[in-house]
């Protein structure tokens, strides 16, 4: 017997395993430097300082980094203080006054929250939400779960959220919002009135009908709302000769256009990833970036999920240059530049076409012009030709034409397009290319009348497209949108657009369902939304918003309902009832695939590859003004407050550089400086720079924030070009990324009861398929049984629940009494989270911001390690190869220990548990000796070292959620497992005579979850969800061998490997 | 042998002197904080309508949820809107030369408020801090009263606080709430009481047995406080 280690006991439960561990780490640094990667670890506890870099460019955000307190400040301030206080004692608090309705709305009860369905629109795509609304102030967003983009197939009985969408909500109180409309005649900037504008471009309108308006060029994005698509018809009515040019930084123009060539039909590929058995990606990151990302991820997850070693899962390949959050979620993954993505699909056609998918022999020929490993080719192919019918491919939209031309013919031949792959056809049938469109704008700009319908083109523009100038060259430009941002810098007009939650509107989503977008209040700044703009314009009559999306709906009928049963009905359940068009099943012409092949552009293989991506956070700038999204750390990087420019680690030694040193990427006679980041699994030559950062014109949160990449992109390769040149310049940058903030597995040597290294387990256990079915609980490998006694005595959960104490709180000895026999069993409260199915998304860390008044504390202070999310998203990577990891992430918030060693050091018992397992935490009590915090091993608790919430404004305080409090400086903070949803259940409950029903509450955490990998519910009920999460054999509990009991479990991450790929990501 | 000097004899007298002025402050400070001046029982702020509601829940014998009618459903009782007011008052002293010229005079801003939309302003009486999350709705439908809290409002011609509103005060409820159930039908009857001879803990059990639920007062922090 080796000796034992004081703390983790005896080996429990199953055997070792007999495959080899993989190894799981968190970033490189933690290799190259583990001193400073410690330090960093602790980060935010006690006494810990970090050493921050005094670089102005880490400087102030948030407007509590620019309090400083000098001692002379400090002094007065404080003794002021202690006079009014002194003074105060003798006043009664300052009186209060209740303002009660004169004329009560209806439905509304003071107190209760309304709900109210409407829809986001967001990258082509539009998700269905309910919008909670405290006395007529919206404070949430959730899914809406009759909308098939937010809760495909009604797999949840909630639907699913992304970031954007939850971000939504603070975008609505976005100080930095427009409310004025400018005029600017050469530089000088004036404000006029609605009336003023709506005069002045009547009679400009008006002596543009005369020739048809040919001069009116309106820069839209491309549309999503049926009213905005009809009022553009009026507008063409009116004025016959007048072009429309779709134009968005990030757009999907390749696949419709790909699919045109290949099918006949504009149309987007359609994927049921819950039917899918194998899916191969080709440098589309469907979960996240892609348009339908909310809808891709439900259904993913339910092809994922396993309850038991009988379930079945899908296998996802994925074949990309950058390391995306669909690329992390891969079971097998190949890194590959974009650049030669064409010529493995090429490839991949050829072997499918040799191994019996005849029907692809006639499109390639030969291979394509790319060295990738054998296997890619020959064990891909077998493996979806094994499952025909069951396959789906898909490709970015990144990528050109061709490729999507391809893969339509690819899943053609794998029989994948029986329901499994569809196609629909986008609403607005326009083909205009949109960089072309752009270049046509810009080419008849002279004296011509530009109306900018939302976007941003100025900023988001190809480099070799010069908008402004175009603008400034127009006789008369208008710009709608939601800041005066860079393109109102140089309209004749900007507009104010209200927020999606101020106005009326309808989305249509990629599938095709219609939903209502109805306003939750009043607009607070003013301004109008694009149908009422052009509306206007048409010379419509009925303009305003609602009268408009109501006879797009009149025109619509598709229930056997009157009008107006069908407009309520449309309106309650957020989804309109309409007869669609069924879309004939399209059929693949090979001819068509072999000239798109033939006419591909060629990208050049000389130089760096350059990939242009949409950012996981502010994706193209659009909502760069955000704070959460902001502080929310990447997915891969964890960088937070910047974007970087991510590279191999081949390509930073080739270029000499490492993490945060300038490079200077070079087209042609432009170039930009980004600071680098080496990332594990990027494709090698190769550089992502996400868009949407640089901004100069967006607000106090956006502005002067990361590197425009638009400088060196042309409208020629949006996605991504080839031939660049790289180098370093010398310099740095500091860049914040939380990646090793909150670390558990941190120093060896201290010793005794808290010694966590094992290495033997990791923190986020990932296993095989194959391994799994050997050994189903090989979670609990090693599920080390503490040899310490419990500190507190054990709370017997299963007992009814206990009387009330009796005596007073003057008694100083409670007077138990025995609980009556009629009590009701009491509350577990417990969350499961699958690791299997958490795509690491992030919506969760987004929804918790939003639900409990979780407050952002801006650069500097995040590289202090007092980023405040009370969930993080742990993010690691698994496998030997640095270069080629496999990754799984790991949610983590506090476990709600049974034996919590934060209570116990408490020295106020500001923080205690309560009766139901609950370990909860009194604001008021607090006292800030960040006791708790050290003596947490899972690293949740936050502590407000600042007044992080400040001085909110009106504004601002609009988004709070009024059941929770906002807490202030000097005090801690960590998850309730949103105890005010419980409370807020439980009494409604009780209201109603019974106890709260399985699933009625869900943290918000839960609810956003667009993959359900997050479980809540009662451990006491064996048949509630949770319970059934939590006796699955994948279970384990993190840090089992401090012996701390938590609440929280994890469903161990398993990986569906093809045994015949037999490649290096197979350590796992 | 003498050590102390003589002038020391002096300090047991002040020792003596500031013991007792000290501890006497010490105690009405103490007695102070928590008495009903701090907790500011009795506080009845003069309201922009003397409301009375002696004559309205006592003498006419309106029910409490007739005006604050949200209070068995939301945290809030709901101070109810001027058109709850306006039911009736659309017809009673409504005309400017109503004989009953005080009662006109004060009912000016309720007119007011109709006639421009603005609300009326009351004044707060029951403060409860902002950290505390009270419900309403689930202590009525644990079948405590209104005047457990609230006091005999039947009988107030201006509305008081009755009660300290403290936490302790919360506690010793939720810590025994027997002595202030009663059965959910009577919640807004104010002169209800027990029925003489039974005890608190007889009284609770036989509501249960009348299918009131089991009461279990959260006494954790986050019952109240989130």
């Amino acid at each position: 017997m080796t000796k034992r280690l004081p703390v983790l006991g005896q080996a429990s439960g199953a055997a070792a395993p007999k495959a080899n561990t993989p190894r799981v780490w968190r970033s490189l640094e933690e290799q190259s430097d583990p001193k400073r990667y410690r330090e960093l670890a602790k980060a935010g506890e006690g006494g810990v300082q970090v050493d921050v870099a005094r670089d102005p460019s880490a400087g102030v955000t948030t407007p509590s980094d620019t309090l400083t307190v000098t001692r002379r400040s400090f002094l007065a301030v404080a003794s002021a203080a202690t006079t009014a206080v002194a003074a105060s004692g003798c006043i009664r608090r300052p009186a209060e006054q209740i303002l009660p309705y004169t004329r009560a709305p209806e439905y509304s009860l003071p107190g209760i929250a309304l709900h109210f369905a409407t829809v986001l629109a967001h990258n082509g795509d539009a998700v269905g939400v309910l919008v909670e609304q405290h006395e007529g102030r919206p404070t949430k967003i959730e899914g809406n779960p009759q909308h098939a983009a937010s809760n495909p197939g009604r797999l949840g009985e909630w639907g699913g959220t992304d970031t954007p969408t939850q971000a939504a909500i603070l975008d609505l109180y976005d100080q930095d919002r427009s409310g004025t409309i400018a005029h600017r005649v050469d530089g000088q900037r004036d404000e006029v009135s609605w009336a003023d504008l709506d005069d002045a471009l009547a009679t400009h309108f008006a002596s543009l009908e005369a020739d048809g308006g040919a001069s009116i060029h309106v820069l839209h994005e491309p549309i999503t709302s049926p009213t905005l698509l009809r009022v553009k018809e009026a507008f063409s009515r009116r004025f016959p000769r007048a072009s429309f040019h779709p134009w968005s930084a990030v757009n999907d123009a390749n696949v419709l256009a790909g699919v045109a060539l290949a099918t006949g039909r504009r149309a987007r590929p359609l994927v049921d990833y819950s039917a899918a058995e194998v899916i191969l990606s080709l440098d589309s990151d469907f979960l996240s970036t892609e348009p339908g990302g909310v809808m891709n991820a439900r259904l993913f997850a339910a092809g994922r999920r396993i309850e038991s070693v009988r379930s079945s899962m899908n296998r996802l390949y994925v074949v990309e240059s950058t390391l995306s959050l669909t690329g992390s979620n891969a079971d097998h993954r190949l890194r590959l530049a974009s650049r030669d993505v064409l010529a493995y699909a090429r490839s991949l056609a050829h072997t499918l076409a040799s191994k019996g998918a005849s029907a692809l022999g006639a499109i390639v020929e030969g291979p394509g012009d790319v060295e990738v490993p054998s296997v890619w080719l020959d064990k891909v192919a077998d493996d979806l030709l094994a499952h025909r019918g069951r396959v789906a491919v898909v490709a970015g939209s990144r990528q050109p034409a061709a490729v999507h031309a391809l893969v339509a013919a690819i899943n053609a031949a794998l029989g994948a397009s029986s329901g499994l792959v569809r196609y629909a056809e986008p609403l607005d049938a326009s083909d205009a290319d949109p960089a072309a469109s752009l270049r046509a704008v810009v080419e008849q700009a002279d004296g011509s009348t530009i109306v900018v319908l939302g976007g941003n083109p100025v900023y988001d523009a190809p480099a070799d497209v010069d908008v402004a100038g175009a603008l400034g060259r127009a006789a008369l430009s208008i710009h709608l949108g939601s800041h005066e941002d860079e393109t109102s810098q140089h309209a004749s007009w900007h507009i104010p657009m209200s927020h999606p939650l101020e106005s009326w509107g309808d989305q249509q989503s990629l599938d095709g369902t219609i939903a209502i977008q109805q306003p939750l209040i009043a607009p607070l700044r003013g301004g109008r939304n694009a149908i009422e703009v052009l509306g206007q314009l048409a010379g419509e009559a009925s303009w305003r918003g609602y009268f408009a999306v109501r006879q797009t709906l009149a025109n619509l009928r598709g229930t056997a309902l009157g009008f107006e049963d069908a407009w309520r009905d449309a309106l309650f359940r957020g989804v309109v009832t309409y007869d669609r068009p069924r879309a004939p099943e399209p059929s693949v012409d090979a001819a068509g695939v072999r000239r798109a092949l033939d006419d591909a552009p060629a990208v050049s293989h000389e130089g760096w590859e350059v990939v242009f991506a949409p950012d996981p956070k502010v994706f193209d700038g659009r909502l760069a003004n955000n704070p959460w999204l902001q502080e929310l750390p990447d997915p891969i990087t964890k960088i937070v407050w910047d974007n970087a420019a991510m590279l191999s680690s081949a390509s930073a030694s080739e270029l000499g550089v490492t993490t945060g040193k300038l490079l200077r990427i070079t087209a042609g006679e432009r170039a930009i400086e980004i600071p680098a980041v080496v990332v594990p699994g990027h494709a090698d030559r190769s550089i992502t720079l996400n868009l949407g950062w640089g901004r100069t014109h967006s607000g106090q949160f956006a502005n002067g924030r990361g590197v425009n990449v638009s400088a060196i992109r042309t409208s020629g390769a949006l996605g991504f070009a080839g031939g660049l040149e790289v180098s370093a310049t010398g310099g740095s940058y500091d860049l914040v990324a939380t990646q090793e903030h909150h670390s558990m597995d941190v120093d060896p040597t201290i010793p005794g009861v808290g010694r966590v290294d094992m290495p033997e387990r990791p923190l986020a256990i990932v296993g095989t398929l194959a391994q799994y079915h050997e050994q189903p609980d090989f979670a609990q490998w090693r599920e080390p049984t503490p040899n310490v006694g419990p500190l507190w005595t054990d709370v017997d959960y299963q007992s009814p629940q206990a009387p009330a104490q009796g005596g007073t709180s003057w008694s100083l000895v409670p007077h138990p009494r025995p609980p009556a026999e009629n009590a009701p069993l009491r509350h577990a409260w417990g969350m499961a989270i699958d690791l299997t199915t958490c795509t690491g998304c992030n919506a969760c860390i987004v929804a918790c911001n939003a639900e409990n008044n979780v407050a952002t504390v801006g650069k500097e202070q995040v590289a202090r390690g007092r980023e405040m999310h009370w969930l993080r998203l742990d993010r690691y990577f698994v496998g030997d190869d640095t270069d080629d990891p496999a990754v799984a992430f790991q949610p983590v918030a506090c476990q709600h220990c049974e034996e919590a060693p934060c209570e116990n050091v408490c020295p106020v018992n500001a923080t205690a548990h309560s009766p139901e397992g609950l370990n909860e935490m009194a604001y008021n009590r607090c006292i800030g000796t960040r006791y708790c915090a050290n003596n947490c091993p899972y690293k949740v608790r936050r502590f407000n070292y600042l007044a992080y919430a400040g001085h909110p404004t009106e504004l601002q305080r609009m988004q709070f959620n009024p059941n929770v409090s906002v807490r202030m400086r000097g005090v801690m903070e960590k998850c309730t497992y949103c105890v005010q949803r419980i409370q807020a259940v439980k009494i409604h409950a009780r209201n109603e005579g019974r106890r709260p029903r399985d699933g009625e509450i869900v943290p918000a955490c839960a609810q956003a979850c667009p993959s359900q990998a997050i479980t809540f519910g009662d451990l006491n009920d064996p048949e509630s969800r949770v319970s059934l999460q939590v006796r699955n054999d994948r279970q384990y509990k993190l840090l089992a061998q401090v012996g701390t009991k938590p609440r929280t479990t994890y469903l161990a991450r398993i990986r569906n490997l093809n045994p015949e790929m037999g490649s290096t990501t197979e350590s796992a | 042998m003498q050590i102390f000097p003589r002038t020391l004899n002096l300090l047991s007298l002040v020792a003596a002197v500031v013991t007792t002025v000290g501890g006497g402050v010490l105690t009405f400070v103490v007695a102070y904080y928590f008495s009903p001046w701090n907790t500011q029982v009795g506080y009845a702020p003069t309201q922009p309508i003397p409301f009375s509601h002696r004559l309205h829940a006592g003498q006419l014998g309106l029910d409490c949820r007739y005006c604050h009618a949200n209070v068995e459903r939301s945290y809030e009782a709901m101070i109810p809107p001027t058109q709850t007011c306006m039911g009736c008052h659309s017809a009673l002293h409504t005309d400017s030369n109503d004989p009953n010229r005080s009662t006109r005079a004060s009912l000016q801003p309720l007119f007011d408020s109709w006639a421009h939309d603005l609300p009326v302003e009351w004044v707060r009486v029951h403060n409860l801090p902002d950290h505390a999350y009270f419900d309403h709705s689930v202590h009525l439908s644990a079948g405590v009263g209104c005047a457990s809290c609230h006091g005999r409002i039947d009988q107030m011609e201006v509305v008081r606080q009755d009660q300290p509103l403290s936490m302790s005060w919360c506690l010793d409820c939720h810590r025994d709430p027997e002595p202030n159930l009663r059965p959910v039908s009577e919640i807004t009857n104010m002169a209800w009481h027990r029925p003489d001879g039974v005890t608190p803990a007889e009284f609770a059990a036989s509501l249960v047995e009348d299918g009131q639920r089991y009461v279990t007062p959260p006494e954790t922090c986050t019952g109240c406080h989130r």
